[in-house]
């Protein structure tokens, strides 16, 4: 296992454009968080004023950090579809078979890099998350919305299979990033929005593959909840945390989630297996 | 005592409606130099693609070193197919690097170093791929099937894209390699370098195997030579009435015959000449495995 991981990270450490990808992506979410911390709204003292450092406190860092990184999914999802089409562009997943890897081997030693890849990632955010919490906030109950960060994990392992998936399938790079990133910023979007709008609730579509995985990290809600709780009426209060639970199923979410990386993973394996590399 | 490297049994490979490969049957021997020959299109690199791992046969089978097809026998090959694969933004070193870590080669870097003073590629080895000529990317192809010292090469049209004098280097190489007892398979339609270079050939076309033997049974036994006169009618009227000579090839000018072996040179001049006819031209032309190869595809 080691071997394979460690013919990946060969293909890579002289690649400039992943080194700078993970860079860009390393500095901006400090960057945002910096920023989300600095801004406020609504008078103090009142329930309706929010002030955006609430959000990387602990425990409530696990969500807020993990939140800010998801944004940047797209942008890792693009670097694995990246690496992937140039061994395809290169004939180098044929040459890594005449040179002597089994196909099992060169679809094995992908997988294996794209889960580094996912836990090096959030092996950052972790870092991220315990540097601003501390900032923010002493450390009290900081380990109580830990789990954030393996959803986190989770998420980037859902964009790198389905980046997988579509690289494997389209194997041109400019067409795999461009049919990628519309699917997750446009088709997906507009087809979920229409349904929603049609039937009146988004029931059906948080079901939806890529709903189902950019959402295991949604907004950080403590804020929303701690205002429905302090509504004086005890009926719109019930009825308050009805909607709020509705928003963040996370449990079932992250099942729906695994599930449809193993589908990603099976259809991949499935479309290597039939055709010549 | 010969041991069998390479068993091929009914390999078929289909796509959609074109067999490009039809029952294939071949045995290689260790310590050959086997060429594998046919015009474009005719199997060849079909035939090394399968053997090497990256296309599936929709029928038959092969085994290397009587183990099969386990990817652990390519660890033993070293392979050169189709185009030199490389990627751009490594320099020749880094690239080989990657090719040692598949190969499990031990401390690489001095094997690295040396297979790339054996292609000349040496004084631009921290020089990124995608600098490289067209013969330099040939070269290092090369390289990279010689990093594991393997007992069997594999080379898909060797020579594609190197100058003469990288051709000629090249030869020289596969001769070098051979005399050391390894066994080597290359495809290629340049036929004067498979000539000089196998010692087995088989012949391909549409995917059917066509002929194979050693080089001199392909090539035969007969000799040719080309003749000419100021009289061609006298010439001609000499060539028929002797039954150790066939008119193979005709023109205006001149006309190329076959002869027995045993007929030299002298002999046919002193023939004409007992008939009357002066030859301005006699040229002896031993069959190649060119005209040879153009005769078995017709």
């Amino acid at each position: 296992m080691l071997h394979l991981l460690g013919i990946e990270y060969s293909k890579v450490k002289n690649y400039t454009t992943f080194w700078v990808m993970l860079i860009i992506y390393a500095t901006l979410i400090p960057l945002i968080i910096w920023g989300i911390s600095a801004f406020h709204f609504g008078q103090e003292g009142t329930p309706m004023y929010w002030e955006g450092s609430s959000v990387f406190k602990f425990p409530v860092v696990w969500n807020g950090v993990t939140w800010v990184a998801s944004w940047f999914n797209l942008l890792l999802g693009i670097l694995i579809v990246l690496i992937i089409c140039n061994d395809f562009n290169y004939r180098t997943f044929k040459q890594n078979v005449i040179d002597g890897l089994s196909k099992q081997q060169v679809i094995a030693s992908k997988f294996l890099f794209l889960i580094a890849l996912a836990m090096a990632v959030t092996l950052y955010t972790f870092l991220l998350g315990t540097v601003f919490g501390f900032i923010f906030s002493d450390g009290g109950n900081m380990l109580d919305d830990i789990y954030y960060v393996g959803i986190y994990f989770i998420q980037t392992i859902g964009y790198f299979t389905l980046a997988f998936l579509f690289s494997i399938l389209l194997r041109k790079t400019a067409l795999s990033i461009i049919i990628f990133t519309l699917a997750i910023i446009v088709v997906n979007p507009l087809i979920s929005l229409t349904i929603s709008l049609t039937i009146g609730d988004n029931s059906i579509v948080q079901f939806f593959p890529i709903n189902s995985i950019s959402e295991l990290t949604p907004f950080p809600l403590q804020w929303l909840t701690d205002l429905v709780q302090s509504n004086p009426d005890p009926e719109a209060q019930s009825q308050g945390m009805e909607k709020v639970k509705m928003i963040i199923s996370q449990p079932i979410r992250t099942v729906v989630a695994t599930i449809y990386i193993a589908i990603f993973v099976f259809l991949s394996n499935l479309i290597l297996k039939k055709r010549d590399l | 005592m010969s041991s069998t490297i390479l068993q091929i049994n009914k390999l078929s490979k289909k796509y959609k409606d074109v067999l490009a490969l039809n029952n294939l049957s071949l045995k290689v021997e260790k310590g050959t130099v086997f060429g594998l020959l046919g015009p474009n299109g005719s199997g060849k690199t079909t035939t090394l693609g399968i053997l090497l791992g990256v296309l599936r046969q929709s029928a038959g089978s092969y085994s290397w070193f009587g183990n099969g097809d386990a990817a652990e026998n390519r660890l033993r090959i070293g392979a050169l197919l189709e185009t030199p694969n490389f990627y751009p933004y490594l320099t020749a070193i880094q690239n080989l690097k990657i090719v040692a870590k598949i190969k499990k080669i031990d401390h690489p870097i001095d094997r690295i170093e040396s297979v790339l003073k054996v292609v000349n590629l040496y004084d631009r080895r921290n020089s990124n791929f995608k600098t490289y000529s067209l013969g330099m990317k040939q070269r290092l192809a090369i390289a990279g099937a010689l990093l594991n010292d393997p007992e069997v090469l594999v080379l898909d049209e060797p020579t594609n894209g190197l100058d003469p004098q990288g051709i000629a280097e090249i030869r020289e190489l596969i001769i070098k390699i051979s005399k050391e007892g390894k066994t080597i398979i290359i495809a290629s339609h340049m036929l004067d370098e498979i000539e000089k270079v196998c010692t087995h050939v088989a012949i391909l076309k549409f995917g059917n195997l066509i002929r194979q033997g050693t080089i001199g049974e392909i090539i035969g036994g007969d000799n040719f030579v080309i003749i000419s006169s100021s009289d061609m009618i006298a010439l001609n009227t000499a060539i028929s009435s002797n039954n150790q000579m066939e008119v193979s090839k005709s023109a205006d000018t001149e006309i190329t015959i076959k002869v027995s072996k045993e007929m030299t040179t002298e002999m046919i001049n002193q023939y004409f000449f007992d008939k009357g006819v002066v030859l301005s031209k006699l040229k002896s032309h031993s069959e190649s495995l060119e005209t040879q190869f153009l005769e078995i595809i017709k």
